[in-house]
């Protein structure tokens, strides 16, 4: 037992893939966020912005963990090209938000990195 | 393109019995069986949509930026209203000086941008996403000198469905879209299992159409003067001056079975609900956001943010659509044909421009058409057939944004001729109708 436990120790401070991301991400983005970003991730015209080439994305892994679960539906005087508000999914487990977000940057980004559980707990603790 | 080397094109299609494109030069360049099709269809590669028998079109123009509504005027202009400036402007003038189909003369202005315009008498009215201005001419000039004039103002600033289309009626009315700022009017915005509001607070200042004066300025929208509602977004709408009554097709609800998987498979998601066009009344509810229309069923359904399973039938005095289609087409625009410059069979049905599906995934997307019903004297509408397709130009799409073309605005000129505008790369097409 105290072999696994110094694993997960091991692997949680090299920031490696933890179990989270044993979880399927692609289901969990075909089931949150395959209709607005579309399977391709490159979004609708004028409706939903692309996960490809996007700046967010690619950007601070914490802060695309606090904007997904926040929403931009709820951040007021949010300015998008996009007419569709993103609802929050902060009804999501730390362990999926980890996992479909790393789906995320691994199908669409341009930086492959995971997003860690710890980006994710670190997210939620900033709240709105 | 030299449309009359086209129709000789295409009536040697004709005598084949065959689908055939037929380029501009009039070659014919490619065929394919068409015994599953009962429309002799017309195709072309570079034209990049098809016409029945008896029809030619012309690319009128190309390029134009993200086209939105088109108008004409008497004299033969053609007007776009653009969602994106070009160098600023957002609209663009279009003229065929030497009548060879095609606009020789393109020129931009108005600093606005949006998506309603329509010619009504000496004036071009524009629909932003927070007003109706206008302009007026002066004499036959191809840009109106007159200064911007604010018909009505004050329109909710809204994220979603926030376009306000109009339309006229022959006494002095116009008749504003107002979208619904919202899919369902769930308590938590677009979020599986949350309810619906109730009632729904949205209704108040949107989801319906609005009448105001066509004809007095500096009007501002307060909610009051409500026409219809329950409509969810009605971007498609115009007065029948035969039947003298507003029609419209309306944007049905979203993502059913990603909120409600319980009562939805993916694939009744992407079905349901209808499109539904109506014809509207003074007072006339239309079911959003309480209700959805089921083609499947020929039943208003009651929403499963207010209590729906799926099978629960709509309770209340909601309007029965005149006509619909297959689920998430988003009907862009309508127009009643007039006289029979589109020939005689066509005149006064209702031709309906679908942009096309984002929605129906695991299904194929769908739309991308321009479809025609038929009106009745008594003002219901006949069977639908497809008028033009071929838009999206690829047999399966995956993706909007992989369209070739989506079919977005809809204007006949005083000649017969119809105008279609696409939005992806603003190309207009003149279309015409030349006999069988």
């Amino acid at each position: 037992m105290w072999v696994n436990k110094a694993l997960v120790g091991i692997v949680l401070a090299l920031g490696l893939p933890s179990a989270a991301h044993a979880l399927d991400g692609a289901k969990l983005y075909k089931n949150n966020c395959e209709t607005c970003h579309q399977s391709d991730g490159w979004g609708i015209p004028f409706m939903a912005a692309p996960l490809v080439e996007s700046n967010i994305v690619d950007g601070d892994a914490e802060y695309l963990a606090w904007l997904v679960m926040t929403g931009t539906g709820n951040i007021k005087d949010w300015q998008s090209d996009f007419s569709t508000p993103m609802p929050g999914f902060k009804q999501l487990s730390d362990d999926e938000l980890a996992s479909v977000l790393s789906f995320v940057r691994s199908e669409f980004g341009s930086i492959k990195n995971e997003v860690s559980i710890d980006d994710v707990m670190a997210a939620r603790m900033r709240g709105n | 393109m030299d449309y009359r080397k086209l129709a000789t094109c295409l009536a040697s299609v004709s005598a084949l019995g065959l689908l055939a494109a037929c380029d501009g030069t009039g070659d014919q360049v490619k065929q394919e069986d068409a015994s599953h099709s009962s429309m002799v269809m017309q195709s072309d590669a570079d034209l990049g949509m098809t016409l029945p028998e008896g029809y030619v079109a012309t690319i009128y123009a190309d390029n134009l930026g993200f086209a939105r509504h088109i108008t004409t005027r008497d004299d033969g202009a053609v007007y776009v209203a653009l969602r994106r400036a070009h160098e600023d402007k957002g609209i663009v003038a279009l003229r065929d000086n030497d009548g060879d189909g095609h606009a020789d003369d393109v020129q931009y202005f108005g600093d606005v941008i949006g998506t309603g315009i329509e010619v009504r008498g000496d004036y071009l009215y524009f629909g932003t996403d927070t007003a109706v201005v206008r302009f007026k001419f002066n004499g036959d000039e191809l840009i109106p000198s007159g200064a911007m004039e604010t018909v009505v103002s004050g329109f909710p600033e809204q994220r979603q469905h926030a376009v306000k289309p109009f339309t006229f009626d022959d006494d002095g009315n116009i008749y504003v879209n107002v979208g619904a700022d919202a899919n369902a009017c769930q308590q938590e915005m677009r979020t599986a299992g949350s309810p619906g509001m109730m009632p729904c607070p949205i209704l108040d200042v949107g989801a319906g159409i609005w009448k105001f004066n066509a004809d007095a300025t500096d009007q501002v929208f307060d909610g009051s003067a409500r026409y219809a509602t329950g409509i969810r977004n009605a971007v498609a709408l115009d007065w029948n001056h035969s039947q003298n009554a507003l029609y419209f097709a309306q944007h049905g609800r979203d993502q059913l079975s990603a909120f409600w998987p319980d009562y939805y498979t993916d694939e009744d998601s992407a079905e349901l609900p209808a499109e539904e066009f109506h014809r509207a009344a003074q007072g006339s509810n239309h079911g959003w956001p309480y209700t959805y229309w089921d083609h499947k069923q020929g039943a208003r359904m009651q929403g499963p943010e207010y209590g729906g399973d799926g099978k629960m039938l709509a309770e209340g005095d909601f309007a029965t659509p005149v006509g619909v289609t297959g689920g998430h087409w988003a009907p862009n625009d309508l127009i009643f044909v007039e006289g029979d410059g589109l020939g005689s069979h066509m005149k006064g049905a209702a031709l309906i421009a679908f942009h096309g599906s984002w929605n129906r995934a695991p299904l194929p997307q769908e739309g991308y058409k321009i479809v025609a019903f038929p009106m009745n004297d008594d003002g219901s509408a006949g069977e639908m057939s497809v008028f033009s397709d071929g838009y999206k130009g690829v047999d399966v799409l995956a993706n909007p944004r992989q369209a070739r073309f989506r079919p977005m605005g809809l204007a006949q000129a005083r000649d017969g001729a119809l105008f279609i505008a696409d939005s992806m790369k603003g190309r207009v097409w003149r279309v015409q109708y030349v006999g069988k």
